[in-house]
């Protein structure tokens, strides 16, 4: 469980009234929200529209002021302006400036962290290639599509080399392709020791990405624990075995019935996921060097556009991508 | 600072890739140099070059300041409304810096218009002159280079102090009509109006002396003596003859002349600077001479003054725009402000509503008599009578525009167009009261406003 001594977030009894224009209490957004993150973990805060999500993930940025409770960041007050500095977000719709050039809003934020000007550019191109954005640096941002201004958002809310990354619905407008990565990265994150705070209402991303999940309703957490255990079903069994023959299959069937007093089994071939079977397909036209104007694909092995839930990231790609990102050599 | 930077650098990136916003300044910089061609006064070279100056300085401070409050509204406001203050706000930097970028990225723009600006406009002085060059004649020229090029400071003479004066009637009075029941307003209206005839009204065969002191600093040669004057009824002649002396005939040698000018505009004297004094001092003495009764009667203010030169119009013309650029950060910063908490609409309202007042604050000021400029201002007088809602109402509203800035004390046209100097304490002033002291304070005010303010926007 989660050590006091390690908590990147906590909030102890968060609470959000909105007020109408007359002072009158309106809406309870967030009641008694108490939670601990711990440093490393990739948390989910999942909830349906109006469960108080966003309402949290504001005030944990400072962009919403709580009614009541207490809020520490990295171990101090989140008007902490230092704090900051170790602070990556990407808002719902990245939210970013249209006129300025994809080299020039990476500049814009380098130079609002105060990196030198020599570190800045090295961080920014390798911040575009590595949301593959490299090509297009110097096309202004209004001209981008979403899934592109995305990636941009995320470049943005890495340019600090942030220890906590609050990341919000970080793969919508995204396409698979563009998810696949995504969520690879946020899996290198975590490994490279980073916290991270994921709201979405992608239940699929999360459930791949994230270590622990609240789920919220009411502006209350309903439930909040490890994703392994909560979806654990503990009255049933999943066998995994090769193609085998009829004679066999019934045999043991019948060994089971036999001694699990006719226990309900069903025998069917598995079934890939649907984001393994597309990324497959692309995966083959860029090895055929088929033309595309979008953003670039990342080439990656195999394993890596795999889900986690099938198996763990190659951790080839993952040192790459660490590299790409913290700027570290051979 | 470098957040700061940062963010004007954006600021200015904007305004580069902003359609409208080149559209306007493109308008700007044709309409701007075409002046000197559409504008042609009266046809002599200084109507001409005065009626330029006037109405291009006037163009330029109209149209940068209403640009500067658009900029300054659009600023923060915007970024609000679209959300992107989130990724700002959420990166190490004070609210505070983020007011300051903004208001520092709209003062660049305009600083930069302005320097635009008053290139064209110098280049367009200069233009005129050359385009009069061939019909101008040497008194012509003269008389610009004296009147309307040039830079002259402004003394005006000692004036007595009339509350003391005033008030010293008024013990007489009651002295001398002890058990009389005083209609305080009635005396007071007739020691006024009698104070009045003796300063500024000057019967025929009567004369009037002026006395001007601070004069020691004078290095020019000539001093030009700028005066107007009315006459109690229409001259048969359309002029009124009056003996002038310069100068206190025991201490320098004076100079003497006789004058027939019209009443109702203003003349200009030009006299030796030896008729002042070793401790700076000036004695003009106006002599009624005119054959028909008439009373001359002077204006209460500007009616003489003695005028001198202290430094090129070059230099006067950058003061000028020095001051223009004072009101143009005052007003950024207005915008910048406002744009922190309310609407670009509200924002625009509020900001243009500051700059009217603000344009007008001294008159009105003087309006309100709480500014005791004019000699027969008797304000103090006011204390002795009982306190009315008209007079609490009047000092709350002369302490509340005394709040605003005010612009108009700053606006440089008049001076260059009547080759005035634009001294040194003004400028001070500008820069003391009008920038640091108010310009820093409705920044601060901003800060403290954006400080408290919750980025994201709740819809309930």
């Amino acid at each position: 469980m989660s050590q006091p001594d390690n908590a990147v977030i906590r909030t102890k009894d968060l609470t959000k009234i909105f007020k109408d224009f007359w002072g009158r209490p309106r809406v309870k957004a967030v009641d008694n929200l108490t939670l601990e993150i711990t440093k490393g973990e990739v948390f989910g805060l999942l909830g349906p529209n109006g469960s108080g999500k966003s309402t949290t993930l504001k005030m944990l940025l400072g962009l919403l002021f709580p009614t009541g409770g207490k809020i520490a960041i990295l171990g101090k007050p989140v008007s902490n302006v230092a704090i900051k500095q170790r602070i990556g977000f990407l808002p719902e719709e990245s939210y970013l400036y249209g006129y300025l050039t994809a080299q020039e809003t990476l500049e814009f934020y380098g130079k609002l962290f105060d990196i030198p000007a020599k570190e800045r550019k090295k961080r920014t191109d390798k911040l575009l290639d590595m949301v593959g954005l490299g090509r297009v640096g110097q096309r202004p941002v209004r001209e981008f599509s979403k899934g592109m201004t995305r990636r941009l958002g995320l470049a943005q809310a890495l340019i600090n080399d942030p220890d906590l990354i609050f990341l919000d619905e970080p793969t919508s407008g995204l396409d698979p392709i563009g998810t696949r990565q995504i969520k690879d990265l946020i899996i290198e994150l975590k490994n490279n020791g980073k916290t991270i705070l994921l709201c979405s209402h992608l239940l699929a991303d999360v459930e791949d990405v994230c270590d622990r999940i609240a789920i919220l309703y009411g502006g209350k957490i309903k439930v909040c624990g490890k994703v392994g255990d909560l979806l654990k079903k503990h009255d049933a069994l999943y066998v995994n075995l090769p193609q085998l023959k009829q004679s066999t299959i019934d045999a043991i069937k019948k060994i089971i019935s036999d001694s699990e007093n006719n226990a309900k089994i069903t025998v069917e071939h598995p079934t890939d996921r649907l984001e393994n079977f597309f990324l497959k397909i692309v995966q083959q036209a860029v090895d055929d060097k088929e033309e595309t104007s979008g953003a670039d694909v990342i080439r990656q092995d195999k394993s890596s556009a795999q889900s986690k839930a099938d198996k763990p990231a190659d951790p080839q790609i993952n040192k790459e991508i660490i590299k790409k990102l913290l700027n570290k050599k051979d | 600072m470098k957040s700061i930077a940062a963010i004007a650098n954006k600021t200015l990136l904007k305004a580069m890739h902003d359609k409208f916003f080149i559209g306007v300044i493109l308008f700007f910089l044709v309409v701007l140099p075409s002046l000197p061609v559409v504008l042609y006064g009266d046809g002599t070279t200084e109507g001409h070059l005065k009626l330029y100056i006037s109405y291009s300085m006037h163009f330029v401070i109209f149209f940068l300041s209403l640009l500067t409050i658009f900029m300054g509204c659009a600023s923060i406001n915007e970024e609000l409304e679209k959300k992107q203050m989130f990724t700002v706000i959420t990166k190490p930097v004070h609210r505070w810096q983020v007011v300051c970028g903004h208001w520092l990225g709209v003062t660049l723009i305009s600083g930069l218009l302005l320097i635009a600006a008053g290139s064209i406009n110098y280049a367009g002085v200069l233009y005129i002159l050359s385009q009069h060059k061939d019909t101008i004649t040497e008194e012509e020229k003269t008389v610009i280079e004296e009147n309307l090029l040039t830079a002259r400071a402004v003394v005006t003479p000692e004036q007595p102090d009339t509350r003391e004066l005033i008030e010293k009637e008024l013990k007489n009075y009651r002295k001398e009509h002890p058990d009389e029941d005083i209609d305080y307003d009635q005396v007071v209206k007739q020691i006024k109006q009698n104070l009045f005839y003796s300063m500024y009204c000057v019967p025929q065969r009567h004369e009037k002396l002026f006395k001007f002191t601070g004069l020691n600093k004078v290095t020019a040669d000539t001093l030009n003596i700028r005066f107007k004057y009315y006459s109690s009824s229409k001259p048969g002649d359309a002029t009124i003859t009056a003996r002038w002396i310069f100068g206190d005939p025991e201490k320098v040698y004076p100079v003497r002349l006789l004058s027939e000018k019209t009443p109702e505009v203003y003349h200009t004297i030009k006299i030796p600077a030896s008729v002042i004094d070793t401790e700076g001092n000036l004695s003009i003495k106006f002599i009624n001479y005119d054959e028909e009764y008439l009373t001359v009667i002077f204006p209460e203010q500007n009616g003489i003054e003695v005028m001198y030169r202290t430094h090129t119009f070059t230099i006067n013309f950058l003061k000028g725009y020095l001051l223009i650029f004072f009101q143009l950060i005052v007003l950024s910063a207005l915008g910048v402000m406002f744009s922190s908490f309310l609407s670009f609409p509200v924002a625009v309202i509020m900001t243009l509503f500051v700059y009217a007042i603000g344009s007008q604050a001294v008159s009105v000021l003087q309006i309100l008599g709480s500014v005791s400029d004019s000699s027969f201002t008797l304000i103090e007088l006011r204390k002795e009578e009982p306190l009315t809602f008209f007079t609490v109402a009047q000092k709350i509203l002369g302490a509340f525009i005394r709040l605003f800035p005010q612009f108009d004390k700053i606006n440089p046209v008049s001076y260059l167009t009547d080759g005035r100097a634009i001294d040194s304490k003004l400028i001070a002033w500008g820069l003391g009261v009008l920038v640091l002291l108010k310009g820093a304070c409705i920044l601060a005010l901003g800060s403290i406003i954006f400080q408290k303010k919750e980025i994201a926007k709740v819809i309930i």
